[in-house]
């Protein structure tokens, strides 16, 4: 043991290799020049790609490193402006940054209609000049049938807005892995085949419940989704939202789900698709409930029970609008990483947060939307609540200027809470 | 049931994590000097948690300070790298099932370690960056790199090279060459 222990020490001792140390002889410690290339790489792929080309000049040791570590490349608006000379595509520019950053896998273009016409030009330069390209990131746009036919299998995200009617050259992506929709029929052909299979990631902007048998021809090709997002603040009656809840239940890898829902009707069918989704959703990490109801008596402190089931819960976002009882985080007792936590209460009393440190004790961020039926003494005691949280890095409180929060309370907060380290107060000027 | 005993499992690590932290174990310099690190935290760094791991903890605890002979790690560098390790050794474990990549390089350094690395002097900058390299802890070569890439960010080559302190090795001619494959990157927006 001894013996292995000295010659670990040893080892240690002389990792210096010999080109180290003659650049120490040559280079001032204050110098990046000390650094020798796989350092000055790592360094600079933080840079932006406009970043990289405006000092590749710096100095040799820069031009040899700055574009190495390029392995993505996104034509925002910026960046397409400076490819386009006055109306065309500068072809050759295009080509130069493919030779300079030979490690680019994945293109991403979804920028905005403006371009749209240049699309099919820029692709086909990529497709023949990016030699270690894998994945494309883009939108549908019209016409696009006889791009996407060669391009198709590199393409792995896809955007279709509203508008787009004609969805057809989804068929051409059988390695698509995010997709957002605005309905789901578009994820349909025109025979009724479901034309996106075994997606990780799928956004879906509204859903009515007419579309409940495409979702369940969807969820049974899409077992293994990994995030599902339902956007639109939907109105579900009680009965769609069981059947919707049935669906969900099936998708049993989700890690990340987020539910807008404008319920009608008894809330027991809220509690049971949240029922229904902790028992079965095991994998969940983040959860995001934008939640209203039509009723006026809205939800009531059993219907956030069944979070209880979600152990895995890292993030959880609740914005509720509608309710006259009081919300019960006592579930989350049952969370017990959860660390990052939103809350959008139409009803926030210090009750609410009040014993949080014990159900959430690895609580770093916290995000509080102040309502108006937000009490100035009841702050003091929601203050006091947060100061015991021991793992708490930053607190975000977003309120009404009613409110009368003093700079003091937040000092005081930040003396008295272990890892605090910063807090945002944005008053809305309304 | 198996998903409730993994949790139980879960809870327990980070307890452990939090005792072990509790141990003090010491981290020589370059320059000799001697160093008390909380054990967990010193695990940041892949070199010392394999030196502890081949060892044995008792022996860590109980004998000489593990010796880091790499130059950069001066004893301010150290004393830094100490104070960073001490202050993430508890963060989340990084979710590689569902995290993306891309999201977390783009991210924005939190507050306290733009605090942290915001150094005036720039040797002790750069130990820190390469000390943290040589001693393998990713988190913290990752602060220094976003740290020099927002301090370089929109400026001009002549300004890096003096922010930097960076020798031009180009002649002026190559230099123009450069510059005009380039210029479109220059044009205005």
């Amino acid at each position: 043991m001894a013996q292995q222990k000295k010659q670990m020490m040893a080892s240690l001792e002389t990792t210096d290799d010999g080109e180290r140390d003659q650049r120490k002889e040559i280079y001032a410690k204050n110098s990046m020049d000390r650094f020798g290339d796989d350092m000055c790489a790592l360094i600079l792929s933080y840079l932006s790609l406009e970043d990289r080309f405006r000092l590749e000049c710096v100095s040799k040791q820069f031009q040899r490193t700055v574009f190495g570590s390029v392995v993505d490349i996104t034509l925002n608006y910026r960046l397409i402006r400076k490819l386009l000379n006055e109306t065309t595509i500068k072809t050759q520019l295009l080509t130069t940054i493919g030779i300079k950053c030979p490690k680019i896998q994945t293109i991403d273009c979804q920028m905005g209609a403006e371009y749209e016409k240049h699309i099919s030009e820029v692709l086909a330069i990529f497709r023949d000049n990016y030699l270690n390209l894998r994945e494309i990131y883009c939108n549908l746009w019209p016409n696009c049938e006889q791009t996407m036919l060669t391009i198709g299998p590199l393409v792995t995200r896809i955007n279709v807005y509203d508008n787009t009617n004609d969805t057809q050259s989804l068929t051409h992506c059988h390695r698509l892995s995010h997709l957002f929709v605005s309905r789901l029929s578009q994820v349909f052909d025109t025979s009724g085949q479901l034309m996106a299979k075994n997606l990780n990631k799928f956004e879906l902007y509204s859903y009515s419940d007419e579309d409940y048998h495409r979702l369940s021809a969807f969820v049974a090709h899409n077992e293994s989704l990994k995030c599902l997002n339902v956007n639109n603040n939907i109105r579900v009656s009680e009965e769609s939202l069981t059947r919707l809840s049935a669906q969900l239940s099936r998708l049993t890898q989700l890690r990340r789900l987020r539910l807008a829902l404008n319920i009608t009707g008894a809330q027991t069918s809220l509690t049971d698709c949240l029922h229904a989704i902790g028992v079965n959703c095991k994998q969940l990490q983040r959860l995001s409930l934008h939640l209203s109801h039509t009723d006026s008596h809205g939800f009531n402190h059993k219907t956030l029970d069944s979070l209880r089931f979600c152990h895995r819960l890292k993030r959880l976002e609740l914005r509720i609008a509608a309710t006259n009882d009081e919300i019960s985080l006592d579930p989350l007792r049952h969370c017990k990483g959860l660390m990052h936590l939103e809350l959008d209460l139409l009803k926030m009393t210090a009750n609410v947060l009040k014993d949080l440190h014990i159900k959430c004790p690895r609580l770093q961020y916290l995000f509080i939307e102040g309502s108006n039926h937000f009490i100035d003494t009841d702050f003091k005691t929601q203050l006091s609540h947060i100061s015991r949280l021991p793992a708490l890095q930053m607190l975000v409180i977003d309120c009404n200027p009613c409110t009368d929060l003093s700079y003091n309370d937040f000092n005081d907060l930040l003396s008295r809470s272990p890892k605090l380290k910063t807090i945002k107060a944005n008053q809305s000027s309304n | 049931m198996a998903d409730n005993a993994d949790h139980i499992d879960g809870d327990d690590n980070e307890d452990v994590r939090a005792q072990q932290n509790l141990i003090k174990i010491k981290l020589k310099s370059s320059e000799g000097g001697i160093y008390e690190c909380g054990l967990t935290a010193a695990k940041m760094s892949d070199l010392v948690k394999n030196m502890v791991e081949s060892l044995g903890t008792d022996a860590v605890v109980t004998t000489e300070p593990i010796i880091l002979g790499n130059e950069a790690v001066t004893d301010a560098a150290l004393k830094k790298i100490i104070e960073w390790v001490e202050f993430h050794w508890d963060d989340p474990p990084v979710d590689h099932d569902f995290e993306d990549e891309k999201d977390r390089r783009n991210e924005e350094l939190s507050h306290w370690d733009k605090q942290f690395i915001d150094v005036d002097d720039q040797a002790l900058l750069f130990d820190v960056i390469a000390a943290a390299n040589y001693m393998d802890i990713k988190g913290l070569v990752e602060v220094g790199a976003k740290h020099i890439c927002s301090k370089i960010r929109g400026k001009s080559c002549q300004e890096v090279r003096e922010m930097l302190k960076i020798t031009n090795d180009f002649t002026a001619e190559e230099e123009d060459a450069i510059h005009k494959e380039n210029a479109w990157i220059y044009a205005k927006d």
